[in-house]
């Protein structure tokens, strides 16, 4: 009987309260980021819309969401594909465009921490130095940024707000940190008017 | 200095990197010295409009060539490295 | 003497004992509510909405604090951030804050404020003798005096000068309180909210336009609450109150009060402060006290008003002389007044209204000093007003009263002088435009000779300034320019021209009148005599300014370094102009000829505390930790820093007594046997595409296309000046798909160098990098033993034996559980070794099961300390070797540079002097007595050479102590080095003054032929 390996995540499933906002790991998703080859651009499209039934997001700095399926832009020519664990997402990937792009499994590489609640905007706005105004920032909006010293790729996932910080593995625990303590600094007073 | 990304929109200058002139070319292998020494260590430095390597280091990771005033950070042009030097 | 010099009037007790000077409720006080407060530790009371200054005043309290230099006893000058006297210590303990304006501190139930400067007392200040060393304290005495003998500076002289002239003290341990950072965005900044910028918040939003208003103030309203300003027939104050009622129901306007924006920095970003809990006793928990606001605004309006001028005139700094329009914000704001008895001193007719303001406050005004010959009517039509007697052209000559004014000499236009008795002297000496916002980033101000101070006349692209700030002298005109000024700024900042709709201003009742004549030198030399500060923080006279003046220190610049005049808390925002008029008077030039100096941020003081935020102590910068941490630190591992990542460095046991004991150990058992260890910290990049080949052929020396499928290759990357840059193991995983491996430091900077290389120098390659570096968890498995303890959680159908999976190979392979991961044969400790990595989540869960698989053959964890050992053991160059001085053929790799193709760095690799055999080389170092402990950074000499720089051949770049070879062993850079094999030559270590003698040997101190290696 060989011995199991056990999965370990470096942040609590347990979510982080404070007042009405709370923190908390995303469940594990596969990711794959995909990475287009020169002049295969339009063929990966067709490939991932075949493959995923989702289409790359159109313009730099959004997502494409449907049915827990999630292509964030992460970059020129590159995405980042995220499905519920059990999807096969790299071996449907590779099967219909691994000729055009380059795909590399990230499953384990970075970890989705989701700030949400009231005010949720006001918080992260202590952590990243963008634009989180609705007419900037939407539903779906994806920027490659920091937090504080930590680089992310910001996500907002729900209107409610909430918003997805997807970090370097390693990283993950200081950007809880971080963001819990801006959590537990307040709402500040001129959000609130 | 905010830096407009041509992919990522404006961001503080804190998330590029800084690495100096983007005028120069690399030579060929066979080029004299001299014009290797000119390529690695001699820069001009300009106080005025300058044309200059930055990497959006915590963005998307695009180097950018950026053409500023050295004197005021006005910034006049941002372009990706890429789409120069194909150019 | 006349009747004017009659004594004091009774205290009258208007609101029975506790607050004697409380006269009505105030427009900014809370008057229902009594809130208690300590000054030196006597309890007294205030209401909400009181400053420490006000309460402090209502209370009767005049004597303050303690001057800089001479400890004159001094009082409240103004009533805001400009404030130079009135500093005082607030709370206790580590939370001790010194130098605090008590004019900007809101005073709270259980306030805690100590005067400082001042020993034993307040009243009793032994160091005011310092006053009668005044000869000594004059400008530029820091340079002049105890120069000599130059070692009793250090000893004497400071202690002494630090003991009597100073401020505050600061508080001797760890700030207690959180801060905290975050960025607001707008299309129109507006920076204080006074009528104009009010009026421009309101027409911004009312356009359409993102805006953010700050106001420094815990109230919105400016001057309109320190004045009886009656807008459409309701006061000043009230409309401010609806305004900013009405914008705070706009969506998108947000308000910031207690805000103070501190710096102007390009792009249109401004830093601001927000003083979250300072008004509060205790902070929330995990509240900040204060948080540090980066605002980026597409334009921005400043409204921040002016800052009156004192007058300069002998003992013009007693308690009791306060600004003008301090003394009617007290009166009207606050409700207090600052004396029963007052004199009014001032070059202007906005300088009369506190005569008025006083006058219906119930306190007498003994008189008008008007320094205009002749008064303007205004002048006239207000002393009749309030029954004051008029000196028209006259001066304040000198005052009296040694801890609180008691009567001022006043000298009439005849020449005359008398003396009047009063406790309150309010002077107008004008006022300055606050401009010091638009000021930053370089841009001059000029000074206006009709307004008689220094404007900015054009403002950075994107700035505006409306109201005061702009020289706009009533509150109409400051209403009407904040509304234009608004409107256009939505527009700058792209807002519809078509959007919004004209709003309706109110109107002033009255036109304030302004006439200033100029007052910079009313009493020539003779108001020179005494005492007659310019800079009040500093105890900067007019006399230190004439000195300087005579001494050749009379540019802007000089001045205020020889006088230290506008240094300090309050940057000189009473003093500057004062100081340059009176400069340019010694010099008979112009004020305009005369210049002023630029300011840098921050306009007010800001905590180094708000500036780090949360960054600091453990949180200084985040931490990476590598998937094994956990279960490291359950084992008891030691930590240490490896750039920002956590690495375990060695794990001692219960019965070890030292760091090298158990270092050994952990070497020996790799060398015996088996040990493991995370490597996850190195960086990891997936590099795929048709040209990936081609772009590792370009960055490596060495050649990479017939690398086969399934091997890896040792790699050196130069810089293009032909130094050696990083280096690490690249294998290939499949035909166009690689992963290479960085050292940990080098990580950023190696994936910077690759997207560098594809998007600058060539485009054209089709290939593709992402890091994976977190993905993986690697874990090297080294020693003789590593292959068996392989064989129990590699999946059985892999072979391991050396002929199918020897040195260097690289596959995909399954654990005995299922879960996919990736097998090297590398090797850094030069025994048997293998990395394995299975994904990061497996990391820890495999740490923990070669614990259990590996205990039959005694497997030991092992840290960076070992790992260093044991790659000094094989000559393995790392950080200390690779330290961006070195080329590869200092490395001993010059063979390696292919001369078949071009490679970043190559060109200039070639120079004669970069290939000079004389240059220092790798060699390895053996001292003659093993116990001799080689230090890296020692210098290498010829034996019996003088150990001077002529005689230095070279370094050790790292060390260890051998468990393997028993012996001190060295890597280190030797002129001539490979020549030199066992030769003994001197370790100099000049810093412990230490010679050793070592033998020069190959940098391979354990297997050089490799066997263990190939096993």
């Amino acid at each position: 009987m060989p011995d199991i390996l056990s999965p370990c995540a470096p942040i609590a499933a347990e979510p982080c309260r404070v007042g009405a906002l709370s923190l908390a790991p995303a469940p594990l998703e596969e990711m794959v980021s995909i990475s287009s080859f020169s002049n295969s651009l339009p063929a990966l499209r067709e490939a991932v819309l075949h493959a995923l039934g989702a289409s790359l997001p159109p313009a730099p700095g959004t997502a494409t969401r449907q049915q827990g399926l999630s292509i964030l832009w992460i970059g020129p020519n590159q995405w980042l594909a995220c499905a519920p664990q059990g999807s096969g997402l790299m071996e449907k990937l590779q099967v219909a465009c691994g000729a055009h792009a380059a795909l590399t499994d990230q499953t384990d590489g970075r970890v989705t921490l989701t700030l949400c609640g009231p005010y949720a905007h006001a918080i992260a706005a202590k952590l990243v130095p963008i634009d989180l105004h609705p007419r900037c920032f939407g539903l779906s909006s994806v920027a490659l940024t920091q937090a504080g010293h930590i680089p992310v790729i910001l996500m907002q996932r729900d209107r409610q707000p909430a918003y997805d910080f997807i970090v370097f593995r390693s990283l993950a625990r200081s950007l809880h940190h971080d963001i819990l303590a801006a959590m537990r600094g307040g709402i500040p007073e001129s959000e609130q008017n | 200095m905010r830096i407009h990304c041509p992919y990522c929109c404006t961001r503080g200058v804190e998330e590029f990197t800084y690495r100096g002139d983007a005028t120069v070319r690399r030579p060929d292998l066979d080029a004299p010295e001299a014009a290797w020494v000119d390529y690695v260590y001699l820069r001009d430095n300009p106080a005025g409009p300058h044309a200059e390597y930055w990497y959006h280091a915590a963005g998307c990771h695009s180097w950018l060539v950026v053409r500023r005033d050295t004197r005021t950070h006005e910034i006049f042009s941002v372009q990706t490295a890429s789409e120069v030097s194909e150019a | 003497m006349n009747d004017l010099s009659a004594s004091l009037p009774p205290e009258t007790g208007r609101r029975g004992k506790t607050q004697p000077m409380r006269w009505a409720r105030g427009n900014g006080i809370r008057g229902d509510k009594t809130i208690r407060f300590t000054f030196d530790g006597r309890v007294l009371e205030a209401h909400p909405g009181d400053t420490l200054a006000s309460a402090l005043l209502a209370n009767g309290v005049r004597l303050v604090g303690r001057s800089f230099k001479y400890h004159r006893p001094r009082g409240i000058l103004s009533a805001g951030p400009e404030e130079p006297n009135a500093l005082v210590e607030l709370r206790e303990g580590a939370q001790r804050e010194p130098n605090s304006r008590a004019t900007v501190t809101e005073v709270f139930d259980g306030l805690a404020a100590t005067s400082q400067n001042r020993w034993p007392t307040l009243k009793h200040d032994m160091l005011g003798a310092n006053s009668l060393l005044a000869p000594v304290f004059s400008a530029g005495f820091y340079y002049k005096t105890f120069m000599w003998p130059a070692s009793f500076w250090e000893k004497v002289y400071e202690p002494i000068i630090r003991r009597a002239a100073g401020l505050g003290r600061a508080a001797d341990e760890a700030d207690p309180d959180h801060y905290e950072k975050a960025t607001a965005f707008c299309d129109v900044l507006v920076v204080g909210s006074g009528p104009a910028g009010l009026a421009a918040a309101r027409a911004a939003a009312g356009a359409g336009a993102r805006v953010i208003l700050c106001e420094q103030d815990s109230l919105t309203g400016g001057r309109l609450r320190a004045e009886r300003v009656m807008l459409d027939d309701r006061p000043g104050w009230a409309w401010a109150q609806d305004t900013e009622k009405y914008l705070r129901a706009l969506p998108e306007v947000r308000i910031m009060t207690r805000t103070c924006v501190f710096g102007r920095y390009d792009g249109g970003c401004f830093g601001a402060l927000e003083r979250v809990a300072d008004h509060v006793a205790v902070p929330q928990a995990g509240q900040p006290r204060q948080r540090l606001w980066r605002i980026v605004a597409g334009q921005c309006i400043l409204a921040t008003g002016g800052i009156e001028r004192p007058i300069v005139f002998p003992d013009n700094d007693r308690p009791g002389i306060m600004l003008a329009g301090a003394v009617r914000s007290y009166v009207n704001r606050f409700g207090v007044v600052p004396g029963r008895q007052a004199v009014i001193y001032t070059n202007n007719d906005d300088g009369l209204r506190a005569a008025a303001d006083l006058h219906d406050a119930g306190v007498r005004v003994a008189a008008i000093v008007d320094s205009r010959q002749p008064s303007s009517t205004a002048a006239q039509a207000m002393a009749r007003q309030v029954g004051a007697a008029l000196f028209a052209g006259g001066a304040i000559a000198g005052t009296t009263g040694h801890t609180g004014l008691k009567a001022v000499q006043v000298r009439d236009s005849a020449g005359k002088t008398r003396r009047l008795a009063c406790d309150l002297l309010a002077v107008s000496g004008g006022w300055n435009p606050d401009i010091a916002l638009a000021t930053h980033h370089r841009t001059h101000p000029v000074y206006d000779d009709a307004l008689n101070a220094f404007v900015v006349s054009s403002p950075a692209p994107g700035l505006h300034l409306a109201g005061f700030a702009a020289g706009a002298l009533t509150t109409d005109a400051a209403l009407a320019q904040g509304d234009a000024l608004g409107r256009a700024a939505a527009q700058g900042a792209g807002s519809d021209p078509a959007t919004g709709c004209a709003m309706v201003l109110p109107r002033a009742a009255e036109k304030e009148g302004y006439a200033i004549a100029p007052l910079w030198h009313a009493l020539g030399r003779a108001g020179q005599a005494g005492k007659a500060f310019i800079d009040f923080q500093n105890d900067v006279t007019a006399k230190d300014v004439s000195l300087a003046a005579r001494e050749g220190f009379w540019a802007v610049e000089h001045l205020k370094r020889y006088t230290t005049l506008g240094m300090a808390t309050d940057q000189g925002k009473t003093a500057n102009v004062n100081a340059l008029a009176m400069m340019a008077w010694e010099r008979g030039r112009s004020i305009a000829q005369t210049g002023t100096t630029i300011v840098r941020p921050p306009v007010q003081p800001c905590a180094i505390g708000a500036l780090a935020g949360t960054h600091r102590g453990r949180h200084f910068k985040p931490h990476r930790l590598p998937p094994t941490h956990d279960w490291a630190v359950e084992a008891g591992c030691v930590l240490t820093s490896n750039g920002i990542w956590q690495r375990a460095q060695w794990y001692p046991r219960p019965d070890e007594t030292s760091w090298q004991e158990t270092v050994n150990r952990e070497v020996r058992s790799v060398r015996s046997s088996v040990g493991f260890c995370d490597v996850t910290t190195l960086g990891k990049i997936d590099i795929q595409g048709a040209d990936a080949a081609t772009l590792l052929e370009r960055v490596y020396v060495n050649a990479w296309r017939k690398l086969p499928v399934g091997r890896a290759r040792y790699g050196l990357m130069l810089r293009e000046d032909g130094f050696a840059f990083d280096d690490g193991t690249t294998a290939r995983l499949a035909e166009n798909h690689y992963v290479m491996t960085t050292t940990t430091a080098n990580a950023g900077a190696v994936m910077r160098h690759l997207e560098f290389c594809h998007q600058c120098l060539w485009p054209g390659l089709d290939v593709r990098f992402i890091s994976v570096t977190d993905a993986w968890a690697q874990i090297a498995v080294a020693g003789p033993r590593s292959r068996d303890v392989l064989r129990e959680i590699i999946d059985e159908s892999f072979d391991l034996s050396n002929e199918a999976f020897g040195y260097m190979g690289a596959a995909n392979v399954r654990l005995r559980d299922g879960v996919g991961g990736r097998l090297f044969r590398l090797s850094f400790s030069g025994e048997l070794a293998y990395e394995i990595a299975v994904p990061a989540r497996y990391g820890d869960a495999l740490a923990r099961l070669l614990m259990r698989v590996g205990a039959p053959y005694g497997i030991t964890p092992y840290g960076t300390e070992a790992l260093g050992v044991m790659r000094i053991e094989k000559g393995h160059p790392a950080g200390p070797e690779l330290n961006g001085q070195t080329t590869a053929h200092d490395l001993g790799m010059g063979r390696m540079l292919s001369r078949k193709k071009d490679f970043i760095g190559r060109a200039m690799a070639q120079r004669t002097a970069l290939c000079d055999a004389a240059r220092p080389t790798l060699i390895g170092l053996k001292p003659l007595h093993a116990s001799d402990a080689l230090v890296a950074g020692a210098h290498l000499l010829p034996r019996g050479a003088p150990a001077d720089a002529a005689s230095d051949q070279g370094w050790i770049s790292s060390s260890a102590w051998s468990p393997t070879v028993e012996s001190w062993i060295a890597l280190g850079f030797l002129s001539h080095g490979p020549q030199r094999h066992g030769e003994v030559i001197a370790v100099h270590n000049p810093l412990a003054g230490t010679v050793i003698e070592a033998q020069v040997v190959p940098p391979v101190f354990v297997d050089p032929e490799g066997s263990r290696l190939h096993a």
